[in-house]
């Protein structure tokens, strides 16, 4: 009797684990959603525009996420997009198709090497520094403030992070393509593996405006979902410092697990559609 | 027109505190905990996107107009000195005075206040409006506090202890400049504080207690 007693509250205890996971899990996705829903519809409103406190922020945050990130994207361009275009071209010579060179750079390089490096790139960089200083801020109670003058937190602390880097990953992930085809190719036609002319046709054959349409996409969503993911982890810092090292950890975590569920979407809709 | 500050009888963790209203010139306080102080508060400037609730139970009474807790209209003409919670650190003095004209996006507002942040600066004693605000001690909070008070001539002032842990000799200083600030304003004080000896030294017309330690903690909220 006793043994079935304890082994029905070994069952017991899994079962409120697992609902207790459920729950920590539905609360997270509506708390994402909702934050989402608030940012996109000050997107939409534009009243934003028209307020020099939130454009000042706004261009900081370029500044910051945009600007000073460029040499350093440039330099993995110069690395990681450099290296990928010369293996795809002498992988296509070694397999005599040279036709192969379009399509490889298009569904390799420019879909997912380049939109996933430039936002592990500004995850790293950036989104840590989001967590820390927006964590701070509600450890000072400067989300409290904003509120008592009647500035919407998310219009003020949120929006110009979300769209900073979703144009940085934009205009970023757009050089990267640009500086990784260009300088590759030059490294081709400098090795003798291919002429510099032929090698442009090749990737002018194998692109289409569905492809820079994806690029520019995923340049955009993945930095922006992840800025969001580490702004909701940033709020749940509350008035504990000793929470924004494990909230940074959860962020970074977290937006690098959206990045992937995202593009594992984007494979799955264009096998369905 | 006179704007007066409402609001309805609240329940604030069981306990009631009665309808009542702050109309210019005139002094009521809440003595209460904290616990009850936050959630005032957060009845008082909820996290509503600046939209505000027709529901809400807080108010400013405009005429025939009602302007509910949270809407643009009543953050403009409800100012708040709240303790320690008076600027945003990575904004030099100078942002932080003009936040709330910068934010409402009124060029009209932004002009006249850019013209009015020294003298005000000057008035309640800040200096050097271009560093950067980083950590500040109580009085600088509470002294940005009543520059934003200054500069935004609201007809009803929300203060939550503000004259709560300042050493003796900045708490005489802070009393006589926000007395001096009261003056010139004529605006009325609504003063939620945790004992009757607060340290503004204000004459309060009413005052309402609530006193209930029993009550779930809430201070994560400001």
């Amino acid at each position: 009797m006793r043994t079935l007693q304890a082994y029905l509250d070994g069952w017991n205890w899994r079962a409120e684990r697992v609902g207790d996971q459920a729950i920590t899990v539905f609360n997270s996705v509506v708390r994402f959603y909702s934050l989402f829903f608030s940012v996109f519809s000050i997107i939409l409103r534009m009243q934003w525009l028209s307020r020099p406190a939130v454009t000042h922020v706004l261009i900081r945050q370029i500044y910051f996420t945009g600007v000073q990130s460029l040499p350093w994207v440039l330099l993995f361009a110069l690395g990681a997009g450099v290296l990928a275009v010369y293996s795809i071209v002498i992988f296509a010579q070694q397999i005599q198709d040279l036709s192969l060179i379009g399509t490889l750079m298009n569904g390799v390089l420019v879909q997912e090497v380049a939109p996933f490096t430039v936002a592990i790139f500004l995850l790293a960089r950036s989104g840590v520094a989001v967590v820390t200083e927006v964590g701070n801020m509600h450890v000072r109670g400067e989300d409290a403030f904003l509120r008592s003058m009647g500035i919407d937190p998310h219009e003020y602390l949120h929006l110009p992070r979300v769209l900073a880097f979703a144009l940085s990953g934009l205009i970023l992930t757009f050089l990267f393509v640009v500086v990784s085809i260009w300088v590759g190719g030059l490294v081709v036609s400098w090795s003798y593996a291919l002429n510099f002319s032929e090698f442009l046709v090749e990737v002018r054959r194998g692109m289409d405006i569905e492809m820079m349409l994806a690029m520019m996409l995923k340049g955009m969503c993945f930095p922006m979902f992840s800025c969001m993911v580490l702004l909701d982890q940033a709020c749940r810092v509350g008035r504990d410092p000793n929470q924004i090292p494990v909230r940074a950890t959860n962020g970074v975590v977290g937006a690098l697990i959206v990045m992937v569920l995202l593009d594992a979407l984007w494979v799955v809709s264009r096998i369905v559609l | 027109m006179s704007n007066i500050l409402q609001w309805e009888d609240l329940k604030l963790f069981g306990d009631l505190l009665p309808a009542d209203r702050v109309m210019r010139g005139e002094s009521v306080r809440i003595i209460m905990n904290n616990r009850f102080q936050y959630a005032f508060l957060s009845l008082m400037f909820p996290d509503m996107g600046g939209q505000g609730s027709l529901a809400s139970s807080i108010w400013l009474q405009s005429g025939d107009i009602r302007y509910p807790a949270g809407s643009p209209e009543f953050c403009l003409r409800v100012g708040s000195m709240i303790r320690h919670r008076g600027l945003m650190a990575n904004l030099s003095l100078r942002e932080n005075l003009l936040l709330p004209f910068l934010y409402c996006g009124d060029e009209g507002c932004l002009q006249k206040a850019r013209k009015r942040v020294d003298e005000v600066a000057e008035f309640v004693g800040l200096e050097r409006l271009e560093q950067q605000a980083g950590e500040r001690s109580s009085f600088t909070h509470a002294l940005l506090s009543l520059g934003h008070c200054l500069l935004q001539q609201p007809d009803v002032i929300v203060a939550q202890e503000v004259h709560v842990g300042m050493p003796p000799d900045r708490l005489q200083l802070f009393r006589e400049k926000a007395k001096a600030a009261l003056e010139l304003l004529g605006s009325g004080v609504l003063y939620l504080s945790a004992s009757e000896h607060e340290g503004s030294g204000l004459k309060f017309a009413r005052t309402h207690e609530i006193s209930d330690d029993d009550v779930p903690d809430v201070s994560g909220i400001w």
